[in-house]
């Protein structure tokens, strides 16, 4: 970090780089002599906050604006209607500049405009082979990160005959001549590595290392990321393989050597996915996040390595929600917090900004309707580069359901390569900075980040706090809400429980061959296993302690197994509460499997009447809301134009529509299983009590919903009359379409 | 895998397809599409995650004219797909078609080509068929 502070100012003056403050003071003083054009605005008289508040009264016709204009978020942060100058003065940073400071507005001087963010597109192809040729293209087609993703069997040490599912979620590495060929021919002088190691980096650092000097390279030419983060593995298994302290002792090896050996190599990756997969709000995830990386920078210092050496060894990766100014708000306070953090340890200036790899979040992604995956991840890309992340992964669409191919990956990559050439992303410094919403916005979630740091500190650091199950609590409260929100449609997920598309066929799930890749995998690795001398490797493995040792043992022919069980200390492993993983749409889909599960079998689905009254554009606005809130869960719902009276015969709209409804789905007979009164508030008081007890004896076993919800002063009156429940937007879908999935036999 | 469709002269279409990267099988045949429609040409089997739909279409229209009339109606340029994800790419493509600089206003199967007719030019519409394949016999 401090040689690219360096590097950034050295264009400034011919003797020598300049420093961060002397930058800062030639800036200041330059503001002081520009003279910028005095703007008045005096053409129009600015309105007061309560003329316009007024204004917009008159827009609201009488629906109470404090409820409606004020938007309160998971974070527990309200969103303004307005945000003015007036109420955001004070916390403008118009001292501030980027790379320096608290690092609010940028963690470089130059933003991006030297140094795009790196497109760090995660290769995932089982075999070796196919993920170096996955890498190559992705270079070759506009990416500028080699981000290889390791499958579960290589995260955890295990050789690919002891592995489950070789490949599940990326490559499988064995042997150092698996990482030749997956390395071959990268131009990693050129380009950043970034691999996630797992609980420890070692195995992986010395495997690369191991292979890049068997074909003459070395790891010093490479920059990037091998890292590692044990809390974050602690708590998405539940568990450790080994000790806590055995795990920093291997952490403060990596540190040591990279240190040494490899300066631009960071080896502790810090990452956000163990509390945001599990549905934490950005406040928690930030806060929590921080509190692994502090724990980990104790840990380091009581291992005798300098803050300057730690803060140069970690980067950090956090996953963009769904919440675009939060978000973009979130990247720039968290800036701010960590350099307050890093202070705190006596860090160099240079050494207090933070290195953020971003990740669109898996949590907002849906198997239903996936291409709206698209969308969601160009507002989470957009909002991470506004924000200032140094490199971005944008995963393809269909990540949920299969890995990437040819087409999701391109539109993913395209993403990034249209914000940086055709959007002009790489202009702009801090391009947030001065927003009013986004300042206020930044100052708020700091605070509040701050704070539930501190909640952790109080507790005596993170272990502890996970110990006692408090971010697993907190986090669970949140992923509660988040379902609720869901359930009652406050949260929209479009395509899942709003617009549901059903001609939607589902996309192929294209499961790989896992046993015949599993023999394909085991056959490379016996081959190259065949002619090693035992012996000698058996004295290899005996020093596997350190990266150059266990670097000695892959070069000798050890496998991933070997050495993670060779330099495994048999100490007590740290237990707590997991947090599972979850997606926000998953009971949604789960609910709507169902319902396909049971047509597939039957052929029957839940059938619904509309009980339409009067012309279209009386019935219309509630039948078309009923209609798409009963096809969430992928029901029949048959329409019709609506039952009018003949014109000497009043009241014989009713006798109509309950003959329409006899007349079943098919003309039949074939029953319904719901019906539906749609129409205004104005005519329910005549039609519920006249209507509905002759829908009831009609079809007895009909569930009978009114569209829209009663006056309190009706409701009773209605329900008398045959209504079993409303449909109306404070009604809870989730748990109405389950009501009649069960009532239908489709689930117990 | 995956598979698509390609109406048009068998031996030419052989020879090119099979030295596109990805392809991995390419067999001449007729099929027949869900509507009762028949394509002579033929059969591309394909590693999606090696190749997509819009690069094959790109090798197919350097050799098809989507705008000739064919005397036999089963070689008339054809698209038949296998699988309903498929439909986005192929409209998307068809569109960018149409961006090449062809004439506005022509149509392909059910998809609204482009919704700005130029008064007074002339409109060529794309003699290709596009449906869904319920079956194929190879030759």
């Amino acid at each position: 970090m401090a040689d690219e502070q360096q590097k950034s100012t050295a264009s400034v003056t011919d003797e020598r780089p300049l420093t961060d403050k002397e930058l800062e003071e030639i800036l200041h003083k330059s503001e002081k002599v520009t003279d910028f054009p005095e703007v008045t605005f005096d053409e129009f008289t600015v309105p007061t906050k309560e003329e316009w508040v007024e204004a917009c009264n008159t827009l609201l016709k009488g629906k109470p604006f404090d409820k409606v204009m004020y938007t309160k978020n998971y974070e527990g942060i309200t969103f303004d209607p307005i945000y003015t100058r007036r109420s955001t003065d004070d916390i403008l940073p118009t001292n501030d500049y980027p790379g320096m400071g608290d690092f609010l507005r940028g963690a470089t001087v130059n933003g991006y405009v030297h140094e795009p963010w790196g497109i760090a597109q995660a290769c995932d192809e089982t075999l070796p082979q196919d993920n170096n040729e996955l890498l190559k293209e992705e270079i070759d087609k506009g990416s500028t990160v080699y981000h290889i993703k390791l499958d579960s069997a290589t995260l955890n040490g295990i050789d690919v005959k002891d592995a489950e599912k070789p490949g599940d979620v990326g490559v499988n590495i064995t042997t150092v001549e698996d990482m030749n060929v997956l390395l071959n021919g990268l131009k990693l002088e050129k380009y950043p590595l970034m691999i996630y190691a797992g609980a420890g980096a070692k195995g992986m650092l010395a495997l690369t290392a191991a292979a890049l000097e068997a074909s003459g390279k070395s790891l010093k030419e490479v920059k990037g990321v091998i890292g590692a983060d044990p809390l974050g593995e602690l708590i998405i298994n539940g568990k450790t393989k080994t000790s806590l302290d055995a795990l920093y002792d291997e952490m403060a090896e990596t540190i040591k050597y990279t240190r040494a050996n490899a300066p631009e190599m960071r080896t502790v990756f810090v990452r956000s996915d163990c509390f945001t997969d599990g549905g934490a709000d950005a406040v928690q995830e930030v806060a929590y996040t921080f509190a692994n990386a502090v724990e980990y920078i104790r840990a380091m210092q009581k291992r005798g390595l300098a803050i300057k050496d730690i803060a140069g060894s970690l980067f950090f990766a956090f996953n963009q929600g769904a919440n675009f100014f939060m978000e973009i708000a979130k990247l720039r306070a968290l800036r701010q917090v960590w350099a307050a953090i890093m202070e705190a340890f006596g860090a160099e200036e240079a050494d207090r900004a933070i290195k953020v790899h971003g990740r669109s979040s898996r949590f907002t992604k849906s198997v239903i309707d996936p291409y709206v995956n698209m969308l969601r991840n160009t507002t989470q890309t957009f909002s991470s580069v506004v924000g200032g992340v140094t490199t971005y992964e944008n995963p393809p669409f269909d990540e949920l359901i299969r890995k990437g191919d040819v087409f999701s990956r391109r539109i993913a990559r395209n993403l990034h390569v249209m914000l940086q050439e055709e959007f002009g992303m790489l202009c702009p410094i801090d391009a947030a900075g001065g927003s009013w919403a986004v300042e206020s916005l930044t100052k708020q979630i700091s605070e509040k980040i701050w704070a539930e740091f501190q909640k952790i500190e109080e507790m005596g650091g993170v272990t502890k706090a996970l110990e006692a199950g408090y971010p697993q609590k907190a986090i669970a409260e949140v992923l509660a809400k988040r379902f609720k929100a869901l359930e009652m449609r406050s949260d929209r997920a479009v395509g899942v429980n709003m617009y549901p598309n059903m001609t939607e066929e589902p996309l192929e799930r294209r499961e790989e061959d896992t046993p015949k890749l599993k023999k394909q995998r085991e056959a490379a690795v016996a081959a190259y296993v065949a002619d090693i001398d035992t012996n000698y490797l058996a004295g290899k493995l005996a020093n596997v302690e350190t990266v150059a040792g266990a670097m000695e043992a892959f070069s000798n022919g050890a496998t991933v197994g070997q050495v993670a069980a060779a330099g495994c200390k048999a100490e007590p492993v740290e237990t707590v509460e997991a947090i599972a993983p979850h997606h926000w749409t998953e009971r949604y889909e789960a609910l709507r499997f169902d319902t396909e599960k049971y047509i597939k079998e039957t052929g029957k689905n839940v059938e619904i009447f509309l009980a339409n009254m009067g012309l279209i554009p009386q019935h219309k606005a509630r039948a078309d809301f009923s209609t798409s809130f009963l096809q969430v869960g992928e029901f029949n719902v048959h329409l019709n134009d609506g039952f009018q009276d003949d014109e000497d015969k009043p009241g014989s709209r009713y006798d109509k529509c309950v003959a329409a409804l006899k007349a079943g789905i098919d003309g039949n007979g074939t029953p319904y299983d719901v019906a539906v009164i749609c129409s205004t508030d104005a005519t329910y008081p005549e039609d519920v009590p006249a209507l509905a007890p002759m829908l009831k004896k009609a079809n007895p076993n009909i569930t009978l919903f009114l569209a829209g919800a009663a006056p309190k002063d009706m409701e009773a009156v209605y329900r008398e009359a045959g209504v079993d429940d409303f449909i109306s937007v404070k009604a809870n879908c989730f748990e109405i379409l389950k009501m009649l999935q069960k009532k239908k036999g489709m689930i117990e | 895998m995956k598979e698509l469709y390609l109406a048009g002269d068998k031996s030419l279409l052989q020879e090119l397809f099979v030295q596109v990267k990805g392809v991995e099988k390419v067999e001449a045949g007729s099929a027949t599409s869900t509507e009762g429609e028949k394509l002579d040409g033929v059969k591309i089997t394909y590693n999606p995650k090696k190749q997509d739909i819009s690069s094959i279409l790109q090798e197919y229209f350097a050799v098809v004219d989507p705008f000739t009339v064919k005397t036999d109606p089963a070689e008339q340029p054809g698209v038949f797909y296998s699988s309903a994800e498929d439909i986005m790419q192929l409209e998307y493509y068809a569109r960018f078609l149409q961006s090449r600089g062809h004439e506005p206003g022509a149509a392909l199967g059910n998809l609204i080509m482009n919704d700005t007719i130029i008064p007074g030019q002339e409109i060529r519409p794309l003699q290709l068929r596009f449906g869904r394949v319920a079956g194929f016999v190879a030759d």
